[in-house]
């Protein structure tokens, strides 16, 4: 037997006892149960606005890929053998590993923006704020008001928040 | 209007800062003085405000390097020529406002004059702990080599910039700890900075921002910043007019004529 020949044979075999086990049918309910609940979850929470569809997506990538795999059995063993992958869980455990460190990275870039904005943010509150005030110090008669902006004015509530 | 700028970032500087404003104003009456107050718990505000000073007051803190840039927005938006940081603990002498303008103003094609405590051969005053100081000679080798400028303390914030200074620090400006980069993104946009020696002060009250613990992260945080500044496309704007921005590539003269009317 030649080498790719017993590679096939081995993949075969290995695609036959994942689904021919006694209890395998009963797995793959139960795989499948939890891509779904994942998908549903997801769902409800994007239904609901605690979740931005932006971040949803790559959960959701995430509930298809258990779907696929419990719906294909076999693929994971496939793709670990193809892979060279000795034991099969592993390249499911590297997958997963994997996935997870794209969604951190993604949170890491996310957080980085966030907090640039909020940066932008304050430093615009506190210099409306001082004008605002300066303003309101120049119309009471205080001191000189310079250059009064229209931004600023239009931006005059009723109460002085200071 | 006064066309100068004195901007003094202070956390919880309530025992300080009241003192550093009179200070300024006795010293360098021709600067307006505002003070960023970084979220402070204490009256810092209240004491700058006193003490004559403007008070731009942040709803959090940021840090010094938000701070810092919140003042440089103000300096660019109500049309300052020349702005100088004078921190706000009392560690800057404001008698040397007057020596660091003078350098700026006599030198053509100068942007930012830093306030050294090393420059002189037998320096006397402030020149912070014996730890810190190997940190600091560190980086002043590493900026050195970089700008191929002798920068011989490159964490002093005792700096003053011209109005080119200011338009590049109000729209980019470093975070947590900003002295070191900023003289980096200075040397990136060709903007050119020099230092003349100072005499600092310890610190008269409040703690400094830097603890021991933190500062193994500070070096490490901007040996990486400056690492990774290296590779960063360089601005290609010309310097002229406003420095280094990159939106004006491609759009000629109007993306820069907006910048010049805004």
């Amino acid at each position: 037997m030649t080498p790719l020949a017993a590679h096939l044979s081995h993949a075969a075999a290995w695609a036959l006892s994942a689904t021919s086990r006694p209890g395998a049918l009963q797995e793959e309910l139960e795989e499948i149960a939890v891509a779904v609940v994942i998908c549903a979850a997801i769902f409800e929470l994007v239904r609901r606005k605690r979740l931005m569809e932006r971040y949803a997506i790559l959960w959701l990538v995430a509930g298809a890929t258990v779907l696929v795999l419990s719906l294909a059995q076999g693929t994971i063993q496939r793709v670990a053998h193809d892979a060279g992958v000795s034991y099969a869980p592993s390249a499911l455990f590297a997958i997963a590993f994997l996935f997870v460190l794209v969604m951190l990275v993604q949170f890491s870039m996310t957080i980085s923006r966030l907090s640039d904005q909020n940066t932008l943010l304050a430093q615009r509150i506190a210099l409306l704020q001082q004008r605002l005030e300066a303003d309101h110090a120049g119309a009471n008669g205080h001191g000189p008001a310079d250059d009064p902006e229209p931004a600023a004015s239009a931006l005059s509530g009723p109460t002085d928040p200071a | 209007m006064k066309r100068r700028l004195a901007i003094v970032p202070a956390y919880n500087e309530a025992g300080a800062v009241g003192a550093t404003v009179e200070g300024i104003r006795r010293c360098a009456p021709d600067f307006d003085v505002l003070v960023v107050d970084d979220g402070s718990s204490d009256a810092t505000g209240e004491r700058a405000r006193v003490a004559g000073a403007t008070v731009l007051r942040l709803p959090f803190n940021l840090g010094i390097g938000g701070a810092m840039q919140a003042g440089y927005i103000y300096a660019r938006e109500n049309g300052y020529e020349v702005a100088v940081q004078v921190d706000g603990d009392g560690q800057h002498d404001p008698r040397f406002i007057h020596e660091l303008l003078a350098r700026l103003c006599g030198e053509q094609g100068l942007n930012m004059v830093t306030g050294s405590r090393f420059l002189e051969p037998s320096p006397e005053g402030y020149r912070s702990s014996a730890a810190r100081r190997v940190g600091i000679r560190l980086f002043s080798r590493v900026v050195s080599l970089i700008t191929r400028r002798r920068v011989s303390d490159p964490t002093s914030g005792f700096r003053m910039t011209d109005r080119r200074g200011i338009e590049l620090f109000a729209r980019d400006y470093p975070h947590d700890y900003p002295e070191i980069e900023a003289i980096l993104l200075m040397h990136a946009h060709r903007l050119n900075s020099c230092e003349i020696p100072v005499v600092m002060r310890p610190r008269t009250s409040g703690s400094s921002a830097i603890s021991s613990t933190q500062s193994v992260y500070y070096m490490v945080k901007v040996l990486l910043a400056v690492f990774v500044a290296l590779f960063r496309a360089p601005p290609t704007a010309a310097p002229e007019p406003s420095a280094g921005a990159p939106s004006t590539r491609g759009e000629g003269p109007t993306a820069a004529a907006v910048e010049r009317a805004s």
